[in-house]
């Protein structure tokens, strides 16, 4: 009982965050504002799980677009063509974009360097291509959508997400202080110590690229529920998906566990704010972004508050 | 015999390293490695612990050939090493750091820290526990190394130059805990340029020169050897000029 009630103390803040959250749309009547949360916090999901792989590991994907469109036409073509329920969907979408992120971990984790960075770019390319290309099976560019989805109303969707967004963190926060968790680490701090120390590097990344896929998937099936539209273009986006999940992570701190969350927040502000005078040319401003973060706040949000809150300790101290 | 070196060859495209060594080493004993630089010592512990492949020769570790293995399953078979050029796990404690290599034989991770907490007690750096790896002075950081390292519970360690850069009260430190990890049970091999260490701690020494083997014997034997004195300070000194 003592434990429980001291679990509670040290994550106060999270839990009356969940708190306001879960009552937020009895206050909100806005469905735009509603839209907008709805999306940061699957924003905030795919950048919690790029973080795994990318903040916590050390490999860097530019084209995690590859799990999400792979997640988002899985659930599609298996509701459209096989009639699977879209609720086994979100799982059949994770496993697809485990599966496929599989070989690419096994060929490129054996090598150090920017083969794994260039090649899943190439993946979500190639893959772009193919649903793109091969109309029979993925309808190409007229897209698919879908006549039913799994839920009929707004709130319906922002508690779908709310409950993936809370599973999801509560997952990744399980794995980071497991042996796993340390593991992954210690590959990012030196991966020659880490074999030194009995870790099978490849396997280990391979396994936070998998749960990194595998929450991407979901993702991609959540979208393509919420929108009930894919095309190529959309789910399997260099700039909109991919460069903008690397923005989430790298703006509200890399390797930090709510470095994401925060960091979804400003993206999705910012690109909405942005998409309204600028169009497509509002990825211009992501890159931005990203050269601003690495000149003035090169540890982001979360990390650049635990810096100064560090320094501030130390100023007392002196 | 605990590890077992036979004929051991490297070449780095065309230069050869290391060139048909041999040497063993019983359970329990220190055997010094010296000689001086690039003489293949480094290269040496590299092959042992699987970082290398070599060019030819077989280890063998316990009788079994270990030769090509990767460096995870030597460390899970029992040998530790720690790097010259010193590898902390800069943005994780001391604490972490020493887990990390606690959680090679053990899963869960309170148990793990229990572990790690009694490595840390027995090489003296508990009080150390909670800083950053990176903001340890280079001292702090070669014994964290060896901290991590025995947290892997090995049977055979071997040290790349854990004194060099090191004051004489770092020094006589490293030498006490030498002793103790012998102490424990470990078989250790050393890597040292700090002579006055190398004499004291070791049972037997092997100089290496330019890759090969040019000596072996007790310390004091080596020291009074007219082609190690020629190694180390010139043909000139040994012939008395």
């Amino acid at each position: 009982m003592l434990k429980f009630s001291n679990t509670i103390k040290r994550n106060i803040a999270p839990l009356v965050i969940l708190l306001v959250m879960m009552f937020l749309p009895l206050m909100i009547e806005s469905g735009y504002i509603l839209n907008l949360i709805i999306l940061y916090m699957m924003w905030a999901v795919l950048g919690v799980s790029w973080n795994l792989l990318g903040g916590y590991t050390g490999p860097c994907s530019f084209g995690h677009a590859a799990f999400f469109g792979v997640g988002a036409y899985t659930a599609c073509l298996l509701h459209t063509k096989l009639g699977v329920s879209l609720w086994l969907g979100f799982i059949f979408a994770g496993i697809a974009a485990t599966l496929i992120s599989i070989p690419i971990g096994i060929i490129c984790f054996r090598l150090r360097g920017v083969y794994f960075a260039l090649s899943v770019l190439a993946l979500s390319e190639v893959l772009r291509l193919i649903t793109l290309h091969w109309k029979s099976f993925t309808e190409g560019a007229v897209g698919i959508l879908l006549l039913s989805s799994v839920m009929k109303t707004k709130i319906g969707y922002y508690y779908l997400i709310l409950a993936l967004a809370v599973f999801t963190l509560l997952a990744i926060s399980y794995v980071i202080r497991t042996r796993a968790g340390f593991y992954f680490i210690a590959i990012r701090e030196d991966e020659d110590a880490a074999q030194s120390l009995g870790i099978f590097t490849s396997r280990y990344k391979l396994l936070a690229l998998g749960i990194s896929a595998f929450f991407t998937g979901v993702m991609g099936s959540f979208f393509a529920n919420y929108t009930i539209f894919i095309d190529p273009y959309i789910v399997f986006s260099i700039g909109d998906l991919s460069i903008a999940i690397v923005l989430v992570v790298v703006l509200g701190g890399i390797g930090t566990f709510w470095g994401p969350v925060v960091g979804a927040m400003v993206v999705v502000m910012v690109s909405e704010l942005f998409r309204v005078f600028l169009s497509e040319a509002h990825v211009l401003v992501y890159g931005a972004l990203i050269i601003l973060v690495v000149m003035f706040l090169p540890e982001g949000i979360v990390g650049g508050i635990g810096t100064l809150r560090h320094r501030l300790s130390i100023g007392k101290r002196g | 015999m605990l590890l077992e070196v036979k004929g051991l060859v490297k070449n780095f495209a065309g230069l050869i390293a290391v060139n048909d060594i041999n040497f063993s080493i019983q359970k329990g004993k220190i055997l010094g490695l010296i000689g001086p630089n690039g003489a293949g010592k480094t290269t040496i512990f590299n092959m042992v612990s699987g970082f290398l492949l070599p060019t030819k020769g077989r280890i063998f570790f316990r009788e079994q050939d270990i030769t090509g293995l990767k460096p995870p399953q030597i460390c899970r078979l029992g040998i530790a090493r720690t790097f010259q050029i010193v590898k902390p796990l800069s943005r994780m404690t001391v604490l972490e750091n020493v887990m990390v290599g606690a959680f090679s034989r053990i899963k869960d991770a309170r148990d793990t820290r229990e572990k790690a907490m009694e490595v840390l007690e027995f090489t003296e750096q508990l009080s150390k526990k909670d800083m950053k790896a990176s903001s340890l002075t280079l001292g702090e950081r070669k014994k964290l190394e060896i901290s991590r390292a025995l947290a892997t519970e090995p049977d055979l360690m071997m040290l790349d130059e854990c004194m060099a850069g090191l004051n004489t009260k770092e020094i006589s430190d490293a030498i006490q805990l030498i002793e103790k990890i012998r102490e424990r049970g470990i078989t250790l091999i050393v890597i040292e340029h700090v002579m006055k260490a190398i004499m004291t701690i070791s049972d037997r020494v092997v100089v290496l020169n330019y890759g090969e083997k040019i000596m072996e014997g007790t310390p004091k034997e080596v020291a009074n050897d007219r082609q190690v004195i020629e190694a180390y300070l010139g043909e000139d000194y040994a012939q008395g000029k």
